[in-house]
């Protein structure tokens, strides 16, 4: 206890966090331990097994090439209508579809704001500066409130998709079912888990603010709530992927006894970092576009600054997660290659190509508008005039490189025009078509986005460290080292074999990343005790900005949207790849229009649901005015004390 | 007044949503659309969960390849799917295929039925068939099992009759319908469970169904059920090893390679159901094309007054008697040896490796007369260079050289000309 | 303001021009000509629109309004990339790319407030300003614009003898597993049987690469060196390929034209380059008329070679086509 205790003091803080973060760790292999006990037990049952008769049937894993004993039923060979429900002539799939984007949506977004409010809270706590302690502390407040409602429509939905299942897709549903039943109970076991921390969590936060000691253990929580939020994730990352890539059953679909070979399929990993790192760059959207819309809709400067600095502060948490996002995802489509390379053409050349260019069209939004809004932010800072000038110039980078990123290696055209070109690759826009110039153009834009932040928080600062003007050059160094060294590679890649071509990758990736780390890192340290021209005028940023924020938003809807599409479609006629086929007559990948329309539409219900909470959000706001105008006056003036809270 | 302003923030944010969630789409809708259709799943049906119709309808896909042969043969098609029965079988008037007992029997009330060919359907004659005299003969004749089969003609009913016929075609053979000189005792057709045709146990009792249930009346169909009569065990076991391999390219077709030496090539093209060739002991028998002595015939041949015409017409181009047998094989059509008719299948050209197509050449080129007189095999009458046996004046055993009457050999050159792809029935 | 612009239009033809650059020396022989006189000519016309802006800037001393240069950079990309470009880039593509630089104009003119500020000055003074120029340019605005799209709805509407677009993947999927001469070929796991180094041990791709330059028919070549030889007397020889895809293999043989698509150009980084030899083997075994369904219309006109060819043949031409044209074919970690 006194440890513990130790802990709160103030001079000890940063080893509390590191101690709190190795716990997070520790805590995320908790649901191993249930998977391996039940591992263990299936070799341990076989000999038994053996001895009492012969029945024992072997037979080896589909993708790991081990022996196990047969313990379950072959896949069904599944016949329409038999095994599916229908409504009417109505596409089946189309409705479970959307049970399951909205589903995935609302569960995406509140298990990703406890991340954020738990890095908040921690760095509200970590603060010196009491008034920033509050403003943080108050803001993580907010965000949980906003999950809350969010989280029984999680559930609700939850339940709308198992019975949407059940009722359409009952056959399918229960093989899976019966494969990953104990880890189905798990699940739902979690789920009550969490729903009891974050009630605990939310209700208590104003009690536990009270001591210090208190607040650790409120921190705790919030680390146990993600923890089981991420082990949720993880399981149910786990199905998908077993459709996608089956392991631990035999050709025929019969469970091998071990759960963990199941769950441990030959994509789960990719995916999983991927999903969790796709959930945070979402949550942090939506909260962005929450914010901004409070800041369009508020009504006193001191709300204003509130939500203005809100939205930069989420959408910031995003942002963090959004630039690993195309490392992730690129690591997965190894994976994928890997796994079947007929998958991998069906995504990048095949069938699945132009959703792969629509896919490509989302990121290149993301980053363009993230930049864009970066810059119109820079109108809220004084002495950012400085650097308008050379917004310009990263706007053409970004453009050449989005063009660059956007040009299709399979271009659509009349018969005349392809006689015109002389085939069917152009001879000079064909290069940009091909992996060495994608990487290096979604590079240059990773990059570019980092210079800017790096600019925007120089924007209203000037160093005053003595080695400000080394750290300047060096600074300068590192960003056109990193861009010379990614451009070469880019074009060395052209002449050289694709094994060594992708191994290229990686160093390009170090140099983005460095610019990421050692940039923003020697950045930071250069502006300590920097002289200010001013404070951030939070607040009077531009309605273009704003808007902005929106087509962000929504762009990292679609874009879950359209890549859960992809993930799916690729099983082709497949419930599980090669061993359960789609017989209903919905087996077909639908045309991308389609898709889009649906995604659009998807899109739509979840914002207009969002509304609903946010509505809910703001309908607890009203009371407060009163007590918080009693506190305000002790704010620092003209600013930052948040409004409207809890 | 806040009201309204915050109403119209609403408002002009949905706005934006709606318009960038309309761009999203609209884009999507510009690009160019494909629909990935499953392909169709290999078959592997549980009979007993099918309906007779859906059983049906499954034969036709097997016999024709498509659901409407009606609209196929209108746009002068010859529809024929996996079973590959039209090309021998006649199922439709306007369908021309006579080599094999006609299954049309569709309904009496048509009256464009001259022939009287559809006053009694396969169904009605199949419950005859096991009671017939002939069906006895087969019966004690094949008491020990048919050679190739191994099964014992014992169908009891009209459909055991219909299962049998498709495992064991020689087990009844319609009289006038056999290979001639075979007194009416082996048939034409091949196995239809074992290759080529390979159709599962599944299929087949499809394809019976369909013969049964042709006039419309379900109730007759007995396929399922005469088969597990029929074999003594139950439909569907085994149904394992049915399935087929998932991914394995369709319609991959037999192609003679350069591995195979020239008696395999000439089995898998079926070349001796038309010539005889020395040295191959399964080519003893053909009549309808000529006697393959090339070493003797090609260097002739490419001398001939009928050879030069053609050359000078742009037709051939064969200048060596290599040459001329690979044009022979891959172009048969480019120059007929007189006394013969342009009844050659024309497919060799796709059936053939480079290698293969040179080695069967160089084989060819090797045999000679000499060699075809000590096999004793002769040319057909209706070659211009006349007996092998008479010109060289050779004892030889004159009872093993089959002399065939000009009829004869027309009904078999009608046969394999309109063989198709299926070189056993030409047998 | 207008140096920034002429920077903007230089620096997108330099890397036009760069990349083209690159590319002629990337050992695409087929193009060296085409890909120089086309550097060439981007080249001089970079330099005559630095001219011009000099001229204009320097010394007439014109100032561009935002507006005014948001339209200039319009019509420049346009011009760069319909005609300037060559060959000619498909519609499609075209449209794309002017998306994109409308929407990167619209950013440029809004990106800091005083440019903003400039941009939307003038739209703003046309709508609402009450002085005569405002009202004569209102007047011509608002008539032009139903005029604008009755233009452009006519022009859709009127009857017009178009080819359709044609949407080609040119790589479809293939199955997981094919059936060549009766054996089951796993099209995930197979190798080239012919790619070995002298002790017969598979040559891991990358390291024939010391071969490339050496004469296949010296008598000490190496063991793949004289696979390469057969697979080149197949490709010249026994099957005939170059009458298709040319005798330096880069689409252009003898009777290429005459197909609709052309064959493919293996001498194109995008071609064979880009993909997996057993890809490649699936595509010369089962030919046009195995390409999947998803891949239509796909009229290729390439043989399914498995009837003519033996697997070793066709395994040595894709190994003599790799050597020639001197790519790798794509692998995936070891």
């Amino acid at each position: 206890m006194s440890f513990l205790k130790g802990l709160c003091h103030p001079k000890r803080m940063k080893w509390g966090a590191v101690a709190l973060l190795g716990l997070f760790g520790l805590l995320l292999l908790l649901p191993l331990m249930p998977i391996q006990a039940i591992a263990d037990e299936a070799p341990a049952g076989a000999p038994a097994a053996t001895e009492g008769a012969t029945a024992v049937e072997k037979a080896k894993d589909v993708h790991w090439k081990i022996e196990g004993i047969v313990s379950g039923p072959p896949a069904p060979k599944l016949k329409y209508p038999d095994n599916y429900g229908t409504y009417g002539t109505f596409q089946s799939r189309t409705l479970i579809w959307v049970a399951n984007q909205q589903h995935l949506y609302f569960g995406s977004f509140v298990l990703a704001v406890p991340m954020f409010v738990l890095v908040m809270e921690l760095v509200g706590m970590l603060q010196k500066d009491k008034r920033m302690a509050k403003k943080y502390d108050d803001l993580a407040h907010e965000f949980m409130k906003i999950s809350l409602t969010a989280y029984s429509i999680t559930a609700i939905l939850g339940g709308v998709l198992i019975f949407t299942f059940l009722a359409l897709y009952p056959g399918f549903f229960m093989y899976l079912a019966g494969i990953f039943r104990p880890v189905m109970h798990i699940y739902a076991l979690l789920f009550i888990l969490e729903s009891g921390i974050l009630y605990v969590y939310y209700y208590g936060w104003d009690r536990m603010n009270e001591s210090a000691y208190l607040k650790w253990c409120h921190l705790s929580l919030s680390v146990l709530l993600n923890t089981v939020g991420l082990i949720l994730m993880f399981f149910a990352n786990t199905w998908v992927a077993f459709m996608q890539s089956p392991s631990g059953v035999d050709e025929q679909g019969r469970f091998l006894g071990n759960i963990w070979m199941a769950i441990h399929t030959p994509l789960v990993i990719p995916i999983v970092v991927h999903r969790i790192l796709g959930n945070a760059a979402f949550g942090g959207g939506v909260v962005a576009a929450y914010a901004a819309y409070r800041l369009l809709a508020a009504k006193s400067p001191e709300e204003k600054a509130h939500y203005d600095w809100m939205s930069y502060t989420a959408m910031f948490m995003g942002v963090l997660n959004l630039i690993p996002l195309p490392f992730a995802g690129y690591w997965l489509m190894r994976e994928v290659y890997a796994y079947r390379q007929q998958m991998g053409i069906t995504l990048m050349g095949g069938l699945l190509a132009w959703v792969f260019i629509m896919q490509a069209t989302m990121i290149a939004t993301l980053f363009v508008t993230l930049n864009y809004y970066l810059w119109t932010a820079m109108g809220r800072m004084p002495g950012a005039e400085r650097y308008y000038k050379y917004f310009k110039y990263m706007l053409l980078v970004l453009i050449v490189s989005t063009l660059t990123w956007l040009t299709p290696h399979t271009l659509v055209m009349t018969p005349a025009e392809l006689k015109a070109m002389g085939g069917a690759q152009h001879p000079v826009v064909g290069n940009y078509g091909v992996m060495s110039a994608k990487n290096t153009a979604i590079n240059t834009i990773i990059t570019t986005t980092v210079l800017c932040f790096c600019i925007y928080q120089r924007a209203n600062k000037v160093p005053t460290v003595k080695w400000a003007r080394i750290g300047n050059l060096a600074l300068a160094a590192i960003f056109v080292g990193a861009e010379l060294n990614i451009l070469f590679l880019g074009i060395y890649g052209y002449y050289i074999p694709a094994n060594v071509r992708i191994g290229l990758s990686v160093p390009q990736v170090c140099s983005t990343l460095s610019t990421l780390f050692i940039g923003v890192t020697l950045n930071t340290m250069m502006l300590k005790n920097a002289r200010s021209l001013g404070e951030v005028r939070w607040g009077q940023m531009s309605v273009r900005g704003a808007y902005a924020l929106f087509l962000l938003a929504v762009a990292f809807t679609w874009t879950m949207a359209v890549m859960g599409y992809i993930r799916s479609s690729v099983r082709l006629h497949w419930h599980v790849n090669e061993i359960m086929r789609d017989a209903s007559p919905w087996a077909f990948t639908n045309p991308i229009g389609y898709a889009g329309n649906i995604n659009s539409m998807n899109v739509l219900i979840f914002w207009t649901m969002l509304l609903f909470v946010f509505w809910l959000g703001s309908l607890t706001d009203k009371k407060v005015p009163a007590k918080v105008k009693e506190a305000a006056p002790e704010g620092i003036v003209g600013e930052t004390i948040p409004v409207a809270s809890h | 007044m806040e009201k309204g302003k915050k109403k119209s923030i609403i408002l002009k944010v949905g706005v934006w949503y709606v318009f960038i969630l309309a761009v999203f789409a609209g884009y999507t809708n510009w690009l160019p659309q494909i629909r990935g259709d499953a392909p169709e799943a290999a078959v592997a049906v549980d009979v007993a969960s099918v309906s007779v119709e859906d059983l049906k309808e499954m034969g036709a896909k097997i016999i024709f390849g498509t659901n409407d042969p009606e609209g196929a043969l209108a746009r002068g098609e010859n529809p024929a799917g996996k079973g590959q029965c039209p090309l021998c079988h006649q199922f439709f008037l306007d369908q021309k295929a006579d080599r094999c007992p006609n299954l049309i029997a569709l309904s009496t009330e048509n009256t464009a039925d001259p022939e009287g060919l559809l006053k009694i359907t396969e169904e009605q004659r199949s419950h005859k068939r096991p009671l017939t005299a002939v069906y006895d003969k087969f019966k004690t004749k094949l008491v020990s099992g048919e050679t190739n089969s191994g099964i014992t003609p014992h169908a009891r009913s009209g459909g055991e009759y219909l299962i049998e016929s498709e495992y064991c075609p020689n087990c009844f053979v319609v009289p006038g319908y056999a290979v001639k000189g075979t007194d009416d005792m082996v048939s034409p057709m091949p196995i239809i469970n074992k290759p080529p045709i390979e159709l599962t146990d599944t299929e087949i009792v499809a394809v019976v169904t369909f013969l049964q249930t042709r006039d419309g009346d379900m109730s007759k169909a007995t396929a399922k059920d005469s088969w597990e009569s029929y074999f003594g065990k139950k439909l569907g076991e085994g149904a394992k090893a049915e399935q087929a391999a998932g991914g394995a390219a369709p319609g991959s077709t037999t192609v003679a390679l350069d591995t195979d030496t020239p008696e395999q090539i000439v089995t898998k093209m079926g070349c001796f159901a038309c010539h005889k060739i020395p040295g191959i002991a399964v080519a003893k028998i053909g009549m309808v094309g000529p006697l393959l002595i090339e070493g003797t015939n090609a260097v002739n041949r490419i001398k001939s007054p009928e050879y030069k015409k053609a050359m000078a017409e742009g037709k051939v181009h064969a200048t060596t008697p290599k040459d001329y047998i690979m044009e022979s094989i891959v172009n048969p059509g480019a120059f007929i040896v007189p006394g013969f008719n342009d009844d050659m299948l024309k497919d060799f050209a796709t059936k053939f490796t480079f290698a293969a197509l040179s080695k069967m050449a160089d084989y060819l080129l090797e045999q000679t007369a000499e060699k075809a007189i000590k096999e004793g095999l002769d040319r057909l009458p209706n070659e211009k260079e006349g007996s092998l046996m008479k010109s060289a004046k050779v004892q030889t055993n004159q009872n093993k050289v089959h002399v065939v009457s000009k009829e004869e050999v027309r009904d078999q050159v009608s046969m394999v000309s309109k063989g198709g792809q299926n070189h056993k029935e030409a047998l | 303001m207008m140096k920034q612009i002429v920077f903007l239009i230089t620096l997108v033809i330099g890397f036009l021009a760069a990349s083209q650059m690159a590319f002629a020396g990337g050992g695409a022989t087929g193009f060296i000509n085409a890909g120089t006189f086309a550097l060439v000519i981007e080249l001089g016309v970079a330099l005559f629109v630095v001219f011009l802006a000099w001229i204009v800037k320097d010394k007439l001393k014109i100032g561009i309004p935002k507006l005014l240069q948001g339209v200039f950079i319009w019509i420049a990309a346009y011009i760069v990339f319909r005609v300037i470009l060559q060959p000619p880039i498909p519609f499609t593509l075209l449209a794309v790319y002017m998306g994109i630089i409308t929407i990167a104009i619209f950013l440029y003119c809004s990106i800091d407030p005083d440019s903003w500020e400039q941009f939307s000055e003038p739209i703003r003074a046309m709508l609402q300003d009450d002085t005569g120029k405002a009202k004569a340019y209102r007047y011509v605005t608002f008539t032009a614009l139903p005029l604008l799209i009755g233009f452009g709805t006519y022009s859709k509407m009127v009857p017009k003898f178009e080819e359709p677009v044609e949407l080609r993947t040119v790589h479809p999927a293939p199955p997981a597993s094919i059936n060549v001469h009766g054996e089951i070929i796993d099209l995930q796991r197979v190798l080239n049987p012919f790619r070995v180094d002298n002790e017969g041990k598979y040559l891991d791709v990358g390291k024939e690469v010391g071969d490339f330059k050496n004469n296949p028919f010296a008598e000490d070549a190496s063991q793949y060196l004289k696979n390469v030889k057969e697979g080149g007397e197949i490709f010249f020889g026994t099957a005939g390929c170059m009458f298709c895809h040319g005798d330096n293999l880069d689409g252009k043989g003898m009777f290429a034209f005459a197909f609709n698509p052309i064959p493919a150009n293996f001498a194109d980084p995008g071609t064979i380059a880009q993909l997996q030899e057993n890809f490649v083997f699936w595509r010369v075994t089962k030919g046009g008329p195995g390409v999947p369904r998803e891949t239509f219309p796909w009229a290729s006109a390439m043989p399914p070679w498995e009837k003519h060819l033996t697997k070793d043949e066709m395994w040595k031409v894709i190994l003599f086509e790799y050597w020639h044209t001197e790519f790798f074919p794509r692998t995936f970690g070891s």
